[in-house]
């Protein structure tokens, strides 16, 4: 009973977890850069090698998408991939430091996108 | 006669008051007429700037893509772990900005400058290998008549089917430097000198270099700016090359040097004469409603812009009560283009692909830093401190709004100082016409019987007319000045102070005394204007002395003494 217990509640909180990190559905270029989780280059993935929906397991700091791929965990560019549900914070940064008179100081910069984003921060 | 002789008389007076402005122009004590043109520019640029580019043809061309200290520490997720990055990197920019539109922009500006001297080259050849590739440089580069100057050189690119990229260079009359890794840069794309001028914006420019310093300075015959390189490119992808016989000439010439017709070192052709005055850069207040889109999509929020509502009224009702100088305010203007940081392309997040067509496929792509702690900023009368891409974006749109017709510095091309004094001669002389004409009328009501004085129904209307007219005489002026005659506008604050202050001194007497004769009559007018007579006799102190003289003791008069002293006192002769 508690064996079929945990194993309903795995079954049931596995596609959540996965979901909660939103999938990449899409590869947008032939040939995708990787990098490691510090953000250094580990080379060129082919669009074929990547089995879609790839689940996101972890996003980087600049907005780097982390997936599975060869039982390691690599990150793509956002730029070159389709993704869903992807729960980001949206936090721009740098607008409330626009002084007066710096008209142009980071207008659009931020993290998280109005389309992927759960809670707006205001 | 008469009228002949007062006529004369007008003349005269307006002469030697214009006389005196232009002397005061020419002077420029202090730099205060120079501050003073440019500000009325500026305040012009503020009220108008609503107005600007109402079709958006600029707009829906040019996109400017950025990086700044926050997009450098979002890119070390990406291996942007130094700065400047490495070549690779910087290419991999470009590359992304070639191919992720779906279609490659129509041309690419690069307002970074490659010297060689900002560190370690790793990459060049990855880099230099790109920009080969995407210019198709192999098919050009060896033709000696394509590099006869840079307008035939992006002609040659878009023959030969490649994206023109043009990379910012330092002026060689600034930094006379010519490094190898610009002289291979100049071998594969263009090279424009990004350094502007502090009030006008050069499209064209010639050096007076000897040959062989020209040669040792990749100087090929003249050199364009970034904005010209850019439109060339443009109008050059059009068929009819925006009807511009230059455009049309440097397309056939690139024809001629790929088909290697053309051997050996043929002539850049003249492109002074529709641009070779500077630019008087217009600034747009209206963003992009892409970018608003963007911005939104992006950051979760709406864009912190003005919004569009605030026309010409409210921006004239603002500037006439002091409320809002360039960059200020709750909410500011936004760049004119359609912006994006390339660290939010990167990551993607809020991004559609049709977004990232919108921003690059087959527009003109201008890639620039906005680096706090760099220089390259300018001040917008618009926008307050701007960065110096989006200058040269936002002469590109004028180019592409206005093409040859572009808004001229006037300070450049004739005496503005004489156009401004010959306005103000004109205003003074029918200043004092009206003054005259008023004292006709004075003569006439008193002819007719009448009190001395001029009723409200005559002076009014006329003095009216007489400030309302200079008024807009000058609005009128520097309205034509700007739209027909392409001219930054004149001098219109200091133009309608003069005249006014003019006029005020020519009606010092007329003006208050027509007034005060219409109103005497009230008993509060009387008390009040006894109690100023009062204060104005107490406060004259041009006749006082600072210690009282002691008398001379008085001699005993005789009949003739008495007569004399009379005569020779002037307050006595006036009595």
């Amino acid at each position: 009973m508690l064996r079929s217990s945990l194993v309903l509640t795995a079954l049931l909180l596995v596609p959540g977890l996965a979901a909660a990190g939103g999938s990449v559905t899409k590869a947008l270029r032939p040939q995708l850069r990787t990098f490691d989780d510090k953000g250094q280059p580990t080379g060129v993935l082919t669009a074929s090698e990547i089995k879609l929906p790839a689940p996101i397991v972890v996003m980087g700091v600049g907005g780097s998408v982390g997936i599975r791929q060869g039982g390691k965990v690599v990150f793509l560019r956002g730029l070159d991939v389709q993704t869903t549900g992807v729960n980001a914070a949206c936090a721009p940064v740098q607008s409330s430091a626009r002084a007066s008179g710096t008209a142009y100081a980071a207008t659009n910069m931020g993290l998280g996108g109005a389309s992927d984003c759960k809670k707006p921060s205001r | 006669m008469l009228i002949a002789g007062r006529l004369f008389k007008a003349l005269l007076v307006s002469l030697l008051l214009a006389l005196s402005a232009y002397g005061v122009a020419k002077l420029d004590l202090f730099g205060l007429e120079s501050s003073s043109d440019r500000l009325a520019d500026q305040v012009y640029q503020r009220i108008t700037a609503a107005d600007y580019g109402r079709d958006r043809r600029g707009q829906q061309a040019i996109s400017v893509v950025y990086l700044d200290e926050a997009s450098m520490q979002a890119m070390r997720s990406f291996g942007w772990n130094r700065f400047p990055p490495t070549y690779d990197q910087q290419w991999t920019m470009l590359d992304d900005l070639m191919t992720v539109g779906g279609e490659p922009p129509a041309a690419l500006y690069v307002d970074f400058v490659y010297t060689g001297q900002g560190g370690p080259g790793e990459g060049f050849p990855t880099f230099l290998a790109g920009v080969a590739a995407a210019t198709h440089a192999k098919a050009w580069a060896g033709a000696p008549g394509c590099h006869v100057g840079p307008l035939v050189k992006i002609a040659c690119v878009l023959a030969a089917g490649g994206t023109p990229i043009i990379f910012a260079k330092p002026s060689p009359t600034d930094v006379p430097l010519y490094t190898d890794i610009q002289h291979r840069l100049d071998g594969i794309a263009v090279l424009a000198p990004a350094v502007v001028g502090e009030h006008a914006y050069p499209l064209v420019t010639h050096y007076d270099f000897p040959p062989q310093t020209a040669a040792s300075l990749g100087v090929h015959g003249f050199d364009v700016s970034p904005a010209m390189a850019m439109y060339a490119a443009w109008c050059l992808r059009r068929a009819d090359a925006c009807g511009e016989a230059l455009f049309k000439q440097v397309r056939g010439q690139a024809r001629a040097a790929l088909s290697a017709r053309a051997i050996g070192a043929a002539v850049a052709p003249a492109a002074d004469a529709a641009f070779g005055a500077p630019m008087d850069v217009v600034w747009g207040s209206r963003p992009d409603p892409d970018y608003l889109a963007m911005t939104a999509a992006v950051t979760g929020r709406p864009a912190p812009c003005r919004g569009e509502g605030a026309g010409w009224r409210q921006r004239l009702m603002e500037q006439l009560a002091g409320l809002r100088g360039p960059g200020t305010g709750t909410r500011q203007e936004c760049p004119y283009a359609l912006t994006l940081g390339y660290d939010r392309m990167v990551a993607g997040l809020g991004l559609r692909s049709g977004d990232l067509k919108r921003l690059l496929a087959g527009r003109m792509v201008m890639v620039g830093g906005q680096f706090r702690a760099s220089n390259d900023w300018v001040e917008s009368p618009v926008h307050g401190q701007a960065p110096g891409v989006q200058y040269h974006a936002m002469a590109l749109d004028n180019l592409i709004e206005d093409g040859a017709d572009y808004r001229r510095n006037a300070a450049m091309l004739l005496d503005s100082d004489l156009l401004k004094s010959l306005l103000v001669a004109a205003l003074a002389f029918c200043g004092v016409l009206g003054v005259m004409l008023r004292n006709n009328l004075l003569d006439q009501a008193v002819a007719k019987g009448a009190e001395a004085r001029l009723s409200a129904k005559v002076y009014c209307p006329l003095y009216a007319m007489m400030f309302a007219t200079s008024i807009t005489v000058v609005i009128v002026a520097t309205w034509v000045g700007v739209t027909y005659a392409h001219r930054a506008p004149i001098n219109w604050i200091g133009i309608s102070f003069c005249a006014l202050g003019f006029l005020f001194y020519a009606t010092r007497q007329t003006l208050p005394a027509d007034i005060i004769g219409s109103v005497e009559h009230l008993p509060t007018v009387r008390r009040t204007l006894a109690l100023a007579r009062l204060a104005r006799r107490w406060l004259k102190f041009e006749e006082d002395r600072l210690v009282a003289p002691r008398r001379p003791r008085p001699s005993p008069p005789t009949s003739a003494t008495a007569t004399a002293t009379a005569k020779e006192t002037p307050g006595h002769a006036e009595i």
